[in-house]
């Protein structure tokens, strides 16, 4: 052993005389360098001083980050190539190969001590790529101004992180193409290969073909999850099988060059078990490494997390999707919490809300701990969740909006007179994202439990068979006298989902397909609403009835068009509520429409303007008041401003007064961008956001509302000022003839 | 009993089933010789060169160095031996100087003999230089110093003064002698040029078509090659042909002033000649047709008219 390390060593040297003048370990650390100098560039060059309200993060660490892209896509694969098919051209041009085989050198020497030349080419150009991105990153903060949140410190342990992940993760790729190389002479080959294999994987992407072990891709994996584990480990799972499939790799590919063929390498039963023996245990690792894990159940069901915040918050509510009932209140300690739920959950989405500003969705049910890991600056927030439904939580936060051609048909209304075409673009849809449903895995390999599969995979189906009831309602419409059949597949389809399936009425789109199979067979001239309430009420008592009548009054009340129509409807259904929780929310949700309608007094609060006085609409009586609700941070806020200036100075002459009310937690932010608009639209600041969003059932902004001279109502959800019914609907508020 | 430095007892090599390369090769190299592998190319003397140094493995067991199984030495036997296979192997981006160093670095010997070893070629001048801005001889001689650096006891030499111009090849000649004679080297040199190995080995064998056709010293080949085959342009051809007739084998005239015969050996020739003019013959031109090399080339010739 002592002999095969000495010996090793001196190959090391030799190698290293060897390689004199060929720059190698020069063109490493110029690829590391070259991604974050050219990412330095394009930010002197692009950079706007603009600050964007952000969450706090490290400087350095985000630069590097955004140059891990390029250099684990492209550079450092690129470097790969190019090093070990340089190393071992060295000997292929020259007969060295011959030469190192007769010196008193072993094999393993030989072979080794190049691959680990290319492993130290590696690791300087990984140097040189951290290195150099901290001293972009470092010159560049003399040039650009630094966002105030962005912390400074060096991020020592993190770039560690990196470094032998990025190591770790080339390793499979080096390995790969160090043993073509050495096997085949010619250089082109070596190249041609490393290439195909680089460029194959930008090939697949787009298609989801790529597998988790795929050499290159468990590279680039490291810019897409530059943290790394969820679970806190140090290496993900594609790093291990970068390692045990390295291995069993290197392991044959050394020995066929030792016995020149493959042959040769394992002909004889002693050489064909050791090879077994390396597969079976480092395959049987990677096999191991592979197989997804699905997170255990915990034997109570809790709620618990941190938030990484300057400020102090006080409670998390939970509140669940459809009839927004609180399910749990949460106390908050020091930005921490932990709360066992003690009733029964099930297991659904639901909305988590802190202290009514921030919020987020969460799946999770019985048996489950959630940990959320929240970080919160201002009005910017960010929250992971994990715990027993981190994979589940992290696929609802990936969905991806699925293009399919069905919908683009209904859509478009292409093919509507060739339903066979539509049908089989449904099936085909159907399919090919029910088993996508399948596919999901976190970084640490673990899956959604079973139940959240399913759960997913029925609303896959529920979005499928939408499709198909709209198909049916555009054939009927437009060819009257035709059958559509769906044939065996929308059958396939049909079976595939109950219609009776309380857990997924959190989902209105389940509730529409349930109505729709409910109001199917009645052919009465009355409209749908009256049809679906009509044939829900005739379903048998229980908390299934109760939530589809829960959505269906209020899908009603929403639509209904007088005040009168809405209260008949409300008074006619509410009492076929089981539960009684159902038929106080309803009433809230009426009383709120009522007190929101049109001749109603518009709610009285109290602001500031920028001179720092206290006003309130009781000021602007008998004038009319158009209020545009916004803040700073909000894009589209920024974005309708322009046109609700445009209006306030085209109708500074007529009996009205625009106003624009932020809700800003930041006043200074709020005052200095104030202080920057016209002058004829008064700005304010709402001296308690909270009590204004309740009043006036704030639920996003801009938002747009007009008062009359009285105090009340006119409009209270005004359309945005850049679409032309606006401007229609203030002319005939303010009695003005339509314009020519 | 001799001691043998290289030995193989029927040494067989085959690609592929059908084709052998190498059948029942069985040499012995004894100590302190020079020892010429001749045969015509493509006859398996780089087979024999490459299973002697282990480059490719041996089909079975049948090579000794140093009286030990050569399978069981690999690798470290080389530390006793320099070898230059083939085509020279060289890194040609480095200089002289750090091939050698290369190569001092494995063998693990100090960096001063690289100098020696460089004067000892004629390269000293050079050894700062590219070898890729070497001639094709002093990349030869670059690469027998690498061979050489070492000090080995055995050297395996494949076709050593291949491209070298005629100085070259005296110089390298000589060198090789010197080594054999002052330092004990034992050497093993393969060559297709009889003259290259007549001028410097002790022992010699030949080989074609992969198969054994001599072996022994050089003294053993020239008997073997007893006769001596010389043309004559001779005056009045026509009368000299019977009496040369009588007192010599395979008279033939072959133009009209010129006759081949066979006589004992070169040695002969003065006599013959001396004989000659004794007898007032007008002798113009005594020409050597067939000597080693002949016999070489119908040693050679004749496999391939067996095959045929």
């Amino acid at each position: 052993m002592k002999i095969n390390i000495s010996n090793f060593i001196t190959a090391l040297k030799a190698e290293h005389i060897k390689k004199r003048g060929t720059g190698m370990y020069y063109t490493s650390a110029i690829i590391g360098a070259i991604s974050p100098i050219l990412f330095f560039i394009v930010l002197l060059i692009e950079s706007t001083d603009e600050i964007k309200s952000e969450l706090p993060y490290n400087y350095y660490l985000k630069f590097i980050e955004n140059t891990l892209q390029p250099f684990a896509y492209f550079f450092f694969p690129l470097l790969i190539i190019i090093t070990v098919s340089r190393i071992t051209q060295l000997d292929h041009k020259n007969g060295g190969w011959q030469l190192m085989e007769t010196q008193p050198t072993q094999k393993f020497s030989i072979y080794f001590s190049k691959f680990f030349t290319v492993l130290i080419a590696n690791t300087i150009s990984i140097i040189f790529f951290v290195f150099v991105s901290i001293l972009c990153a470092w010159l560049l903060s003399f040039f650009v101004t630094v966002p105030k949140m962005a912390i400074m410190e060096f991020p020592v342990i993190e770039i560690i992180h990196t470094g032998t992940r990025l190591f770790v993760a080339s390793l499979l790729v080096t390995i790969i193409q160090f043993i073509i190389s050495v096997l085949i002479s010619s250089f082109i080959w070596s190249v041609i290969i490393g290439f195909f294999g680089l460029l194959l994987t930008i090939f697949l992407k787009p298609f989801d073909l790529v597998p988790v072990w795929y050499p290159y891709e468990i590279l680039s994996k490291i810019a897409v999850n530059h943290k790394g584990s969820d679970l806190g480990y140090w290496f993900t799972f594609t790093e291990y099988i970068s390692v045990t499939l390295g291995i069993i790799l290197l392991y044959i590919g050394f020995n066929w060059y030792r016995y020149k063929t493959l042959k040769l390498a394992f002909n004889s039963p002693l050489k064909i078990s050791k090879l077994f023996v390396v597969i079976f245990f480092f395959g049987g690792l990677t096999y191991w490494l592979l197989r997804p894990n699905q997170m255990p159940d915990y034997d109570k069901t809790v709620f618990c997390g941190r938030i990484e915040s300057s400020e102090k918050f006080q409670n998390i509510y939970i509140k669940d999707n459809t009839i927004q009932d609180t399910i749990a209140v949460i106390p908050i300690k020091n930005n921490e919490f932990h709360y066992v739920l003690k009733e029964k959950v099930i297991t659904d989405n639901y909305t988590f809300i802190i202290d009514h500003k921030f919020q987020g969705n969460v799946f999770f049910g019985q048996q489950d701990s959630i940990y959320l890991d929240g970080k919160i600056a201002e009005s910017k927030s960010e929250f992971k969740l994990k715990g027993t439904r981190l994979a589940e939580n992290q696929m609802n936060d990936n969905a991806k909006v699925n293009w399919n051609m069905a919908s683009y048909y209904l859509q478009e209304n292409v093919n509507l007179d060739k339903p066979q075409i539509i049908i089989e673009a449904i099936y085909k849809g159907w399919k090919k994202e029910t088993e996508a449903a399948n596919t999901f895995k976190t970084v640490d390999n673990y899956i959604p439990k079973n139940d959240y599969t399913e759960r997913r995979q029925k609303l896959i189906t529920t979005n499928y068979l939408n499709m198909w009831n709209d198909l049916l309602k555009k054939r009927s419409a437009l060819y009257p006298n035709e059958k559509t059949n769906g044939g065996p597949q929308i059958v396939e389809i049909q079976k595939k989902l109950s219609l009776t399936d309380e857990s997924l009425l959190s989902s209105t789109d389940y509730f529409d397909y349930v109505k729709s199979q409910l109001i199917a067979k009645n052919n009465q001239d009355i409209d749908e609403n009256t049809k679906a309430v009509l044939a829900i009420s005739k379903l048998k008592n229980g908390s299934f009835k109760d939530k589809m009548l829960f959505w269906q009054i209020s899908k009603s009340i929403e639509e209904a068009s007088t005040s009168n129509e809405r209260n008949q409807f409300v008074a006619k259904y509410n009492s076929q509520f089981s539960n009684n929780d159902y038929r106080k929310k309803i009433n809230n949700l009426n009383a709120i429409a009522e007190s929101l309608g049109k001749g109603k007094p518009a709610p009285v609060f109290e602001a500031t303007n920028v001179d720092g006085n206290k006003v309130s609409l009781v000021g602007l009586k008998g004038k009319y008041v158009l209020i545009d609700v916004w803040a700073t941070w909000c894009g589209p806020c920024r974005q309708q401003s322009p046109y609700f200036e445009k209006f306030a100075l085209k109708y500074k002459k007529e009996n009205i007064q625009f106003v624009a009310l932020s809700t800003d937690e930041n006043v200074q932010k709020w005052f200095i961008s104030a202080k920057s608009k016209s002058k004829t639209v008064l700005q304010w600041h709402t001296d308690n956001s909270k009590l204004f969003a309740t009043n006036y059932d704030l639920e996003t902004i801009p938002r747009f509302i007009l008062i009359d001279p009285k105090g009340n109502f006119v409009n209270a959800k005004l359309p945005y000022p850049s679409d032309v019914s606006f401007e229609i609907l203030l002319r005939k508020a303010l009695h003005l003839p339509e314009e020519g | 009993m001799t001691d043998y430095i290289i030995q193989t007892e029927a040494l067989n090599f085959q690609y592929s089933k059908d084709k052998k390369v190498l059948e029942n090769i069985s040499i012995k190299v004894p100590k302190g010789s020079i020892y010429g592998f001749l045969g015509p190319n493509g006859a398996g003397k780089s087979t024999t060169m490459r299973l002697l140094t282990g480059i490719i493995p041996e089909q079975g067991n049948a090579i000794k160095l140093f009286n030990q199984p050569l399978q069981k030495q690999l690798p470290f036997v080389f530390s006793k031996v320099g070898s230059l296979v083939e085509s020279p192997a060289l890194y040609l981006h480095l200089s002289g100087i750090d091939n050698l160093r290369y190569i001092a670095k494995l063998r693990g010997i100090s960096e001063e003999k690289i100098h020696e070893t460089l004067a000892l070629v004629d390269l000293t001048q050079d050894g700062k230089r590219k070898a890729k801005q070497y001639s094709l001889g002093m990349k030869q001689r670059l690469a027998i110093a690498m061979a050489l650096l070492s000090e080995p006891e055995l050297l395996l030499l494949d076709e050593p003064v291949n491209g070298l111009d005629p100085n070259g090849i005296i110089d390298i000649r000589k060198l090789l002698i010197r080594l054999n004679k002052e330092k004990g080297v034992t050497i093993f040199v393969s060559s297709h040029l009889l003259s290259e190995i007549e001028k410097m080995c002790t022992h010699v064998s030949i080989i074609n078509k992969g198969k054994l056709r001599f072996e022994g010293t050089m003294q053993e080949l020239s008997k073997a090659a007893s006769f001596c085959k010389i043309q004559i342009t001779i005056d009045d051809a026509e009368n000299w042909l019977p009496k040369l007739e009588n007192s010599y084998s395979n008279v033939k005239m072959i133009a009209q002033n010129q006759i081949v015969l066979n006589i004992q050996n070169k040695e002969a020739i003065p006599d013959f000649i001396k004989n000659l003019i004794a007898q007032n013959a007008a002798i113009y031109e005594v020409k050597i047709l067939d000597g080693l090399e002949e016999w070489f080339m119908t040693l050679t010739n004749e496999k391939r008219t067996d095959e045929n």
